[in-house]
């Protein structure tokens, strides 16, 4: 059987069915757009108003951080100038201090320095008097020994003493 | 003459189950297959509607949800709020074509199948073109006034105007017989390929559905962008 492309019922041409059709896709084209597209696109714009206030309060929570960042490192920074104050503050104070104390010592140091030279000359005084007393003494006895009689112990003495005092100056 | 030879060999072009209705003839499978395809899409989108979780979408309504955020992404970008009216007529093109020609996927026979893709059928397409049609060019006019729309014919010289008459009535003709070709050489395949032994007609078969399937979204996305295009061009101003 051999079909001719023209028949009666060329399948390019449109029949009854046409109408059919259209009728069934206007029909599935009104229920979607009256009963399945509006609850969808209420559903996305509900999810994407949704996502956009989280985003939203994500971004305010990133802002309210940052201002916490900002003002814990300010007291930190508050902080550590008040430390450093107080460290100069003390170690102004310590070296003051120290100062005053070395003073103090040096001049301690000093007064028993002197004290000590002072006992030490008044030592050597005594033993210089001690020393002159008894040389008088022995060339007073050792006189008498070699002239044989006592000597005018008062005369004599002071005549002895202006003689030691004499060897002494000329020593110095 | 393709027909005839395929005829000679035994398989069916073209034929479809008749049925005569006030003396108009009807082509009973192709509107079975349609009105399945119509219930197959009003099912899934009232699913959706009486289960539009707000919080976690199910597969369904993200099913949905992409397909009307693509388009609305499509004709907002191009055409401005203003054409709403485009986007549940894409939508519902789309989605429409789309589980129709799926249809054809269903073993429903082996040369003559009892559920045919309704597209294989140009009742099918030029229905659906001439409602875009209508719509398009009832934008257009609604626009910029029956004078506006018919003076854009005669851009951008008045030389053009065959051309571009000849040009708006090819519009839902190419439209519909883009559609109607891709689905009728599908089937087409099919019955040749259940001509093979039967030990082995499952092989190029199951190919050739899996492909016919992917040709069926091609098919359903040329058809909903192209009427996104062609809405686009009859509202804009200034014409070309």
């Amino acid at each position: 059987m051999a079909a001719p492309i023209f028949a009666a019922s060329n399948f390019l041409f449109p029949n009854a069915t046409f109408i059919a059709e259209i009728v069934a896709f206007l029909v599935v084209l009104g229920v979607l757009a009256k009963y399945v597209l509006p609850p969808v696109n209420k559903a996305i714009n509900d999810r994407q108003a949704q996502i956009r206030s989280g985003l939203d309060a994500a971004e305010e929570g990133r802002r309210l951080l940052a201002d916490a960042h900002a003002q814990h490192e300010r007291l930190l920074e508050e902080g550590r100038r008040e430390a450093r104050s107080i460290v100069e503050q003390a170690t102004k104070v310590a070296e003051q201090a120290k100062a005053d104390i070395l003073a103090s010592a040096r001049q301690e140091a000093q007064r028993l320095a002197e004290r000590a030279r002072a006992d030490i000359a008044r030592e050597a005084e005594r033993a210089a008097e001690d020393l002159r007393r008894d040389l008088v003494n022995l060339v007073i006895e050792t006189a008498e020994r070699v002239i044989g009689a006592e000597l005018d112990a008062e005369r004599h003495r002071r005549l002895i003493e202006d003689a030691v005092a004499a060897l002494e100056s000329n020593a110095a | 003459m393709v027909p005839g030879l395929l005829g000679a060999i035994g398989v069916p072009v073209a034929q479809f189950v008749d049925v005569k209705v006030f003396g108009y003839t009807i082509h009973a499978d192709t509107v079975w297959s349609t009105l399945i395809a119509g219930l197959i899409v009003i099912a899934m989108g009232l699913a959706v509607r009486w289960s539009a979780t707000k919080e976690v979408p199910g597969r369904l309504q993200l099913f949905w949800e992409v397909i009307v955020e693509a388009v609305q992404g499509q004709v907002e970008g191009t055409l401005g709020p203003k054409s709403a009216a485009a986007v549940p007529l894409a939508i519902t093109l789309f989605v429409f074509i789309l589980v129709a020609n799926w249809i054809e996927v269903i073993p429903s026979g082996a040369v003559t199948v009892a559920l045919p893709a309704p597209a294989a059928d140009v009742n099918f397409t030029y229905a659906l073109a001439l409602v875009v049609f209508m719509t398009y060019t009832a934008a257009g006019i609604r626009r910029r006034g029956l004078g506006g729309y018919l003076a854009r014919l005669t851009k951008p010289h008045w030389i053009m105007t065959p051309i571009n008459v000849i040009e708006e009535i090819a519009k839902p003709f190419t439209l519909a017989l883009r559609l109607f070709g891709n689905l009728f050489s599908g089937g087409l395949m099919i019955a040749l390929l259940a001509l093979l032994p039967f030990w082995l007609t499952w092989v190029p078969t199951a190919a050739w559905k899996l492909f016919d399937m992917f040709i069926g979204v091609i098919q359903a996305f040329i058809f909903a962008l192209l009427t996104v295009l062609y809405y686009e061009v009859a509202v804009s101003e200034g014409g070309h």
